[in-house]
């Protein structure tokens, strides 16, 4: 059960600086738009919170171009629409100046082969479910979830996009109870993502076989392979300490989609 | 185990509010500021924008106006005539509005003056009213101190009248008293008249008894004397001539008999003088009882033969000769034309006084009843009283010629 509120707060209330720019080849008329800064939620994602950055930089693009989708990128890199920000920060941060970090948004050309076309917020939100669904088919073999009211699924997503965090919880809390048997989930969601931005999802216990909660430590080991050893986890924006254990990971750092998404560090062997 | 959840739990608190200081904090507030000031800035353009087209669409008109266009320029000229008409009605009016301001001014100017007017009457008639109720203070002030004097004096009234019942009371008390004394003076006056007549009887009776004595004894002298017929009658001679007695009724029987006596009867009349005047009216009945006596006893008269006393009186005449009824004193009047008093308490006379005051010679002379007054009759046809206890001249009577 997620009752540490402190970690979940602190978890919540997490923020990104980011600086959005034009992309120069869009730009139409003499005036240059200046950089629109945003602090932006970490849980959140980007087509949720860039309707401001985008009616600002419609004013300085052609016309016809304004009502497409708009995507970002990073460095020529663009960003899946589909990822939590803190996740795609993580990932794709490398260094770690004291700037915002820099995002150039476009109107055109979106690169099919590379992104996900959400165009509309509701198809975001019925990925959003079915995350969720799957996260719960995981822990609980889907049964809280679907025990569930349409009201509820709404009320989490409301919660989401409104950032309301008594409101989310209020329903995230019983996705995050343990099961009726045992006192962890049946199996942890967790997704865990290596320098290029396509993850690794695997079956996690998280009691080892003696039947202790597991720590990262095991997680560790587990996913290392012989060529490669697992040395360390970052989410969140933080290195996660390796006593940790997984089940109390799983119930206060999972993102709002209830997965873990963590960085692996690998080491060659 | 709950120390090593600690532990991670701790650490990952640590690291989480770093991360936060590090991405959050910074950039926060200056964001927000930032997306506020954009917002503001987005705003004025577009206000500027719609203000500049407004700007143009009014440039634009107007200057379709000026423009000649066919249609367009007679309902041009129609406008501009409707205009010009407009603007000389509203130029009528502009005057018509600062002619009615100028005599509103002047309006405004009389009634100022109006007004400052009524305020100098109002004032006046403020310092009437003050003056009228100091006035009216002063009054009532006095009618105040009116009033207390007035209480005052009834209060005094009341006192009075009230020591005015007391007084009377006390007068009627004391006229009471006054009676009761009276009365008792009254009593006591008669107490003592009738202790006086008493005494007066008792000599009476022993003058009688002496008298009487004497009689009996003049009886057995003139038995003796007739008995022995050798003895003569001694003659008396007295310097004054008899005229009047003091204070008797028969003086004309008793003046013969007068040039008989010596000092002895005076001394019979001064025992029986001890009195005062009311007891005048006993003198005459002893004496005329001794008269009686005498008158009984003329057959054979015993004079007295012995002179008792002899003295000149006056240097000239003496005339008048009269005894005082209180006291042993004599008083002559004589040719010298003088009053003169004489002590004969002792065996010789002793002057006492000399009355003068009258221009001629004295022929008579006469005490009032108590013996304080003296009265002289003298030949300048005038009386003068003196007192005797202090020998003044007191009343002198003369006929105007």
């Amino acid at each position: 059960m997620a009752q540490d509120r402190e970690i979940l707060r602190m978890i919540w209330e997490g923020q990104i600086a980011i600086c959005f720019q034009a992309d120069p080849d869009e730009i139409v008329g003499l005036q240059q738009p200046e950089n629109f800064h945003l602090m932006v939620s970490r849980l959140s994602y980007l087509p949720l919170v860039t309707d401001k950055v985008k009616k600002f930089f419609s004013r300085f693009i052609a016309n016809d171009q304004s009502d497409g989708v708009v995507w970002f990128d990073y460095n020529g890199i663009p960003l899946k629409l589909h990822y939590p920000i803190g996740v795609l920060h993580d990932l794709l941060r490398a260094e770690d100046d004291n700037h915002p970090w820099s995002l150039t948004i476009h109107f055109s050309k979106f690169p099919e082969d590379s992104l996900v076309k959400f165009d509309t917020k509701d198809i975001l939100e019925s990925f959003f479910m079915s995350c969720l669904k799957e996260a719960d088919v995981l822990k609980h073999r889907g049964q809280v979830i679907s025990a569930m009211q349409k009201k509820e699924h709404n009320q989490l997503w409301s919660g989401l996009i409104n950032d309301k965090f008594d409101q989310f919880w209020a329903v995230n809390r019983r996705l995050m109870e343990p099961g009726a048997e045992q006192d962890t989930f049946k199996h942890i969601p967790i997704r865990f993502y290596e320098e290029d931005s396509a993850y690794m999802q695997k079956l996690i216990s998280p009691l080892t076989e003696t039947g202790q909660k597991k720590t990262l430590h095991d997680l560790l080991i587990e996913i290392s392979t012989p060529v490669r050893n697992a040395v360390g986890f970052r989410t969140h924006g933080i290195d996660v300490h390796c006593d940790t254990q997984l089940q109390w990971m799983s119930e206060h750092l999972s993102y709002p989609d209830n997965f873990l998404h963590l960085l692996v560090f690998y080491e060659n062997v | 185990m709950a120390s090593d959840e600690q532990e991670w739990r701790l650490s990952l608190m640590r690291r989480l509010a770093e991360r936060d200081r590090r991405e959050v904090t910074p950039f926060k507030e200056i964001i927000l500021q930032n997306n506020r000031l954009l917002d503001n800035v987005a705003q004025l353009k577009a206000d500027n924008l719609k203000i500049s087209v407004e700007n143009e669409q009014l440039r634009v008109a107007f200057a379709t106006g000026g423009k000649g266009n066919g249609k367009d320029s007679n309902a041009a000229q129609i406008a501009i005539t409707a205009l010009e008409k407009k603007l000389l009605a509203q130029q009528e009016e502009l005057t018509d509005l600062h002619k009615r301001k100028g005599e509103n001014s002047q309006m405004i100017v009389d009634l100022n003056l109006k007004v400052e007017k009524q305020q100098l009457i109002v004032k006046e008639k403020e310092s009437c009213l003050a003056e009228q109720k100091t006035a009216n203070n002063i009054l009532k002030a006095e009618v105040q101190m009116l009033k207390s004097s007035l209480e005052e004096l009834k209060k005094l009234n009341n006192t009075l009248l009230d020591e005015h019942t007391a007084l009377q009371l006390a007068f009627s008390a004391l006229e009471d008293k006054l009676r009761g004394v009276q009365e008792e003076n009254r009593c006591l006056l008669e107490r003592l008249m009738r202790y006086k007549s008493k005494d007066a009887d008792k000599l009476n009776e022993e003058n009688e008894s002496f008298l009487r004595k004497r009689s009996d004894k003049l009886k057995r002298d003139l038995e003796d004397a007739v008995r022995e017929p050798n003895s003569t009658l001694p003659r008396l001679t007295r310097n004054s001539s008899s005229h009047s007695q003091h204070g008797l009724g028969d003086s004309d029987s008793y003046d013969n008999d007068n040039d008989r006596y010596s000092s002895d009867t005076g001394g019979v009349d001064h025992c029986q003088e001890a009195g005062c005047g009311p007891e005048l009216d006993m003198f005459s009945s002893p004496n005329s009882r001794l008269r009686d006596v005498l008158c009984h006893s003329t057959t054979k008269p015993d004079n007295p033969s012995t002179i008792f006393m002899k003295f000149d009186a006056h240097e000239n005449e003496s005339h008048a000769v009269r005894w005082s009824p209180i006291e042993r004193v004599l008083a002559t009047g004589g040719a010298d034309r003088k009053v003169k008093l004489w002590d004969v308490g002792k065996a010789s006379p002793e002057p006492r006084a000399v009355l003068s005051g009258s221009s001629a010679g004295i022929n008579s002379v006469d005490f009032d009843s108590t013996g304080s007054y003296i009265i002289g009759t003298s030949n300048d046809y005038g009386a003068r009283v003196w007192t005797v206890g202090d020998n003044r001249l007191r009343v002198s009577g003369k006929p105007e010629k």
